[in-house]
Formats: C-alpha cells, sequence, structure tokens
C-alpha cells in the first residue's frame, strides 16, 4: 500500500498539468466561498438575498453547498484523465510492467490516486460548510444533513472512476475528455426523448412522481445523487425562507456504487486482455 | 547448469499474421546471448511476451527455473525499444519510481547513476536529456536492483558513433560482472563484438539457437595476392583443402573444406614457387553466415 502509494505520489504530485488543475480548482472552490454570501441577483427589480431565503442554514448548507461543488468534479477527471494517458503516451505503463508492477498494481495504484482526490475534495466541501456554516447560519448543527457529504464522496468517486475507464479505454486524453463531454450530452438528450416517447401526448400531472429509466445511466445517476436544491415558492412567501431540507438520493446513490464496481471491473478486463 | 530463461514453444499470432511461430530456447547463466534478426522478425514481440506486456497465443516459460510470477520481473532488468520514463521528473525522481517498483533501496540510485556517468545530472528533468543520457540512464534503471538478467532490445539505435561505444563498452563492463545479457539487435557487428551465444529469428521462426562459434560448421577461408596471379590461382586450385576459388579486387579469395593453418599454406605455396604479398585467413563473419541461414529458410 505504502509502495503504491509512493509510485503514484512521485507521478502525480511533480506534474505541471495536475498542479495547475489542482490550483485551479482550489481557486475555484474559494471564490465560491468568497462569492455566493455576497451573491445577490436582482429578480424584477427585488434583490434576491440568498442567504436571508436560508441557502447557508444548517441542514440545507450540506445541500447546497455539495451540489455546487460537485461540478468541479469535471476538473478532478482531467486531472485523472491526464495522468493516465500520460502513461500511455509516454510509453511508461509498458515500462512499470517490465519492471515488475503488475498490471492489477498498476490499477491499484490509479485507484489509490482517484481516493485520495475524491478524499481531499470531500475534505474541502467539509471544510467550507463548516467556515460558510459558522459565519452564516442560525443555529450550527454540523451533523444533521451530513449525508450529502457521503453522498458527494461517491458522486466525485464514480465520477473520476469514470473518467478512468474512459482513459483506459481510450488511451489519448482529447478523446477521453471529448467523450465524457459528448457522452453527458447524449445521456442527457435520452433522458427528453424517453420523457417525450413516454409521455408526449399527455404529460403527467405530477413530474415528480414518474420514473426515468435513463436517468440510471451512468452520468445522469451520478448527477441525481445530490439533485438541485429543494425550494418551496409557498414557503418563500409565508415564512421568507425558500429552500426546503433534502435527502440524499439513495437509489442513485446506490446505482453509482453499482457503477464503481463495474468500471473499476471493466478497466482492469481491459488492461489484463490489452497487449501493451 | 542454472537456466535462467527457458521458453517452450511461444507463439503469438496478431489477427492472421503469425508474429512468433513456436519459439523454444533457453538461456545459460553468466552467457551473453544475442537476440537475432532482420526488422519485423519477432524479435521485441518474443521479448514483450517473457516480460508481461504481451499476452501470449500459445507456449510457456519459466523464470529461473519457476513458473513467472509477480515477483520474478523485479530480478530482471530490461528496456524494450527507446528509453520510457517521465518526462517532466528529474533522472532521481524517475529512479524512485523504478526503486519503488522493484522494492529496492532508493541508496541505490546514486551508485548506478554514477555507473553510467550521470550523477552530476541528477536533479536535470529527462525530457532535458540528449538521447545518449536517456539510453543509459535508462541502463541505470534496468540495473537498479542489481538483475541476474539484462534483456536489452536495440540499446544503440539511433545514437551517435560515441554513444554506441559508451553503451558497448558499458555493455561488456556489465557482461564481466557476471551477469547475463540477452541482446535484440539487428546490427550484426554488435552482437559479434559482445554475444557469446545467438538465438536466430527470421518470419517468426527460430533458425539457429547457440554458441556463435557453432553456427557454422565451415572452416573459414583465405585471401591471398601474389605477383603472378594466374600461377597462384592455379597452384590454388591443385590443393585438396581448397573448395572454390573466386577473383576479386585484385585478390583470391579460397574457400577451405578442412582445418589448415595460414602458415602452413603459406609454406606450400612457396614450395611451388609463388611468393605471395598477401595472406589473410577468415573465419565467416556473423553477418556471412546470417545470410546464409536466412536464405536457407527462403
Amino acid at each position: 500500500m505504502k509502495r503504491l502509494f509512493s509510485i503514484e505520489w512521485n507521478k502525480l504530485f511533480y506534474n505541471k498539468g495536475t498542479r495547475i488543475f489542482i490550483i485551479l480548482y482550489f481557486v475555484m472552490i474559494l471564490l465560491m466561498g468568497i462569492t455566493l454570501p455576497n451573491f445577490k441577483p436582482n429578480m424584477n427589480e427585488i434583490e434576491v438575498d440568498l442567504i436571508k431565503l436560508g441557502a447557508l442554514e444548517f441542514p440545507i448548507i450540506w445541500h447546497n453547498i455539495t451540489w455546487l461543488i460537485g461540478f468541479g468534479k469535471f476538473f478532478l477527471a482531467i486531472i485523472v484523465i491526464n495522468n493516465i494517458t500520460n502513461e500511455y503516451s509516454f510509453g511508461t505503463f509498458k515500462q512499470n510492467t517490465i519492471d515488475g508492477l503488475s498490471k492489477t498494481e498498476f490499477l491499484n495504484t490509479k485507484v489509490l490516486m482517484n481516493v485520495v482526490i475524491t478524499l481531499i475534495s470531500t475534505l474541502l466541501v467539509g471544510v467550507l460548510v463548516f467556515a460558510l456554516g459558522s459565519i452564516f447560519s442560525e443555529k450550527f448543527d454540523f451533523v444533521n444533513g451530513i449525508e450529502f457529504l457521503g453522498g458527494y464522496f461517491v458522486e466525485i468517486f464514480a465520477y473520476i472512476v469514470f473518467a478512468m475507464f474512459l482513459s483506459f479505454l481510450l488511451k489519448k486524453s482529447a478523446f477521453a475528455i471529448l467523450s465524457l463531454i459528448v457522452l453527458n450530452i447524449i445521456e442527457s438528450v435520452a433522458k427528453v426523448v424517453e420523457f417525450l416517447v413516454r409521455f408526449g401526448k399527455n404529460p403527467p400531472k405530477n413530474p415528480n412522481e414518474i420514473k426515468i429509466l435513463t436517468n440510471y445511466l451512468p452520468l445522469n445517476s451520478n448527477g441525481k445523487i445530490i439533485d438541485y436544491p429543494s425550494v418551496d415558492i409557498q414557503k418563500a412567501i409565508m415564512e421568507g425562507k425558500l429552500f426546503v431540507a433534502d435527502h440524499v438520493q439513495w437509489e442513485y446513490f446506490a446505482a453509482n456504487v453499482f457503477y464503481i464496481i463495474l468500471f473499476l471491473g471493466l478497466s482492469l478486463l481491459i488492461i489484463k486482455k490489452r497487449d501493451l | 547448469m542454472n537456466k535462467v530463461l527457458e521458453i517452450n514453444q511461444l507463439t503469438k499470432k496478431f489477427g492472421s499474421f503469425t508474429a512468433v511461430n513456436n519459439v523454444t530456447f533457453s538461456v545459460e547463466k553468466g552467457n551473453v546471448y544475442g537476440l537475432l534478426g532482420p526488422n519485423g522478425s519477432g524479435k521485441s514481440t518474443t521479448l514483450g511476451m517473457i516480460l508481461n506486456v504481451i499476452n501470449p497465443t500459445a507456449g510457456s516459460w519459466k523464470w529461473f527455473d519457476q513458473e513467472p510470477d509477480n515477483d520474478s520481473l523485479k530480478k530482471i532488468g530490461a528496456i524494450i525499444e527507446s528509453p520510457k520514463f517521465y518526462p517532466y521528473l528529474s533522472a532521481e525522481k524517475n529512479l524512485e519510481i523504478v526503486a519503488d517498483i522493484k522494492e529496492v533501496n532508493y541508496g541505490k540510485i546514486d551508485e548506478k547513476l554514477e555507473l553510467v556517468g550521470l550523477l552530476s545530472r541528477k536533479k536535470d528533468k529527462f525530457q532535458q536529456y540528449s538521447l545518449g543520457m536517456k539510453q543509459r540512464l535508462a541502463i541505470a534503471a534496468a540495473l537498479l536492483n542489481d538483475p541476474e538478467v539484462l534483456i536489452l532490445d536495440e540499446p544503440t539505435n539511433g545514437l551517435d558513433p560515441q554513444g554506441i561505444i559508451q553503451i558497448r563498452e558499458l555493455i561488456i563492463k556489465i557482461a564481466q560482472q557476471g551477469t547475463t545479457i540477452i541482446l535484440a539487435s539487428h546490427l550484426l557487428d554488435e552482437v559479434e563484438k559482445v554475444c557469446s551465444h545467438v538465438v536466430v529469428l527470421n518470419q517468426g521462426k527460430m533458425l539457429y539457437a547457440g554458441s556463435v562459434d557453432q553456427m557454422n560448421s565451415s572452416f573459414g577461408s583465405i585471401e591471398v595476392a601474389a605477383q603472378n596471379m594466374e600461377s597462384l590461382e592455379y597452384t590454388l586450385k591443385t590443393f585438396s583443402f581448397v573448395s572454390k576459388v573466386t577473383k576479386e579486387n585484385n585478390k583470391l579469395f579460397a574457400v577451405l573444406s578442412e582445418e589448415k593453418d595460414p602458415a602452413e599454406i603459406n609454406k606450400m605455396l612457396y614450395e611451388q614457387g609463388i611468393i605471395v604479398n598477401h595472406l589473410v585467413k577468415r573465419k565467416e563473419s556473423l553477418e556471412q553466415q546470417f545470410f546464409q541461414l536466412i536464405q536457407k529458410q527462403n
């Protein structure tokens, strides 16, 4: 374990591209932490103060922050894709194998890297929620809603494991990044198509009640673990609080755990079967 | 004798093309083996299979009389094709990765860099190295675990003459320390200079495996010249141990059919009244033997 970590650390940490993306990622999170409390969009000449509407109240803050920072997963995926496709273009995957690192061990170093990246990202989100929550929340209750942190961990991990699988499959970083974007679009389109085919003529009265099957595709289900923050306009008018406490969507959580296992297995299969 | 490597009926097919066809040979400890063959003859594929980077279609091999497992490659040092390192890392960091993989002490890094003459440049990034330095770094990496076998695939490819000499001297130095070396090359004079044994491949088939000396049963040839070439040619043809005489560039080439000392030939010619001004005995070069083998197959 320590050996595999040490191998991967030297490869990852001293790479300029990785460093740039990690810095960008930090800056992005930091900027969000700074701008979010000061972000007051104007709607119909009425200033919307998200904080006053309860965006950073516990436990709602967990949902909102994990959902928002979740968009940064693309940066992390690029770090992973860059790292793995480099191993192909430098020919170092081959040389590592010749030197005595078995293909399973090689995959393990990459999985270890994914775990570390996900842990760091999760920790950052925790720190951000802690900081913003202690400043803006009326009552400090760190534990309530912490399930979103678990949901966030699985979301990020599943996403970069998928990115890793694409890198092993396609070997070229441009192809892997492009296919990640294109697949995202295809899955979104599939969702619309399914909806139109099933309910084209008579749309359901309550869209929240129906099950869209294409939501269980890898990237769709990934974004569904932590869904859009729930809002209630009525509550906003009555009590001045827009956001409603919600939960991690456990069925998508389970689907992603399944995808993690699937894509780890497929990655291993690919690198074992293929000649280097 | 301990066998370092034993290859048994190894075959690799890429679709309908057979790159390596039923190759069987073994490598004994302490010798320098040349793996010979023209481009595309299956040398690299054979090495790739025994080094786990290419999955064989059929056949098996043993390292050190044991079935290959996770640890067998840690006792081997190998360089396939060009040197492969992380360009953004220094030589030292690159070797740290290799040391971690092979589970050897970081203390070995300076020792091996010293051996290949790169110690003063160890903090420099790999991408700033010249091709010769990259190749030497690759050898340092392969030697990091003091391997029992060193496998080199075209180690002098693309190097300048000075680089070639440096690598060749390094190989000889390593061989003298008792390390078994397998050297794949299509450069025959290179193999001839350092190898004691050869394995010849062509079109995926093995044509010969054994010592360089026994590769050909011929007795060599002589190259002679004298003032009177016509009588020289006539006299040579009368000798029973000369099988064929050809003329080239004002010299005569006579192929011998039995072992003869050049001094004795000189004496016999002198007795016939011919005084030679040029007499050289030649063993057939590896190059000639190699082409004979390949022609025989075709």
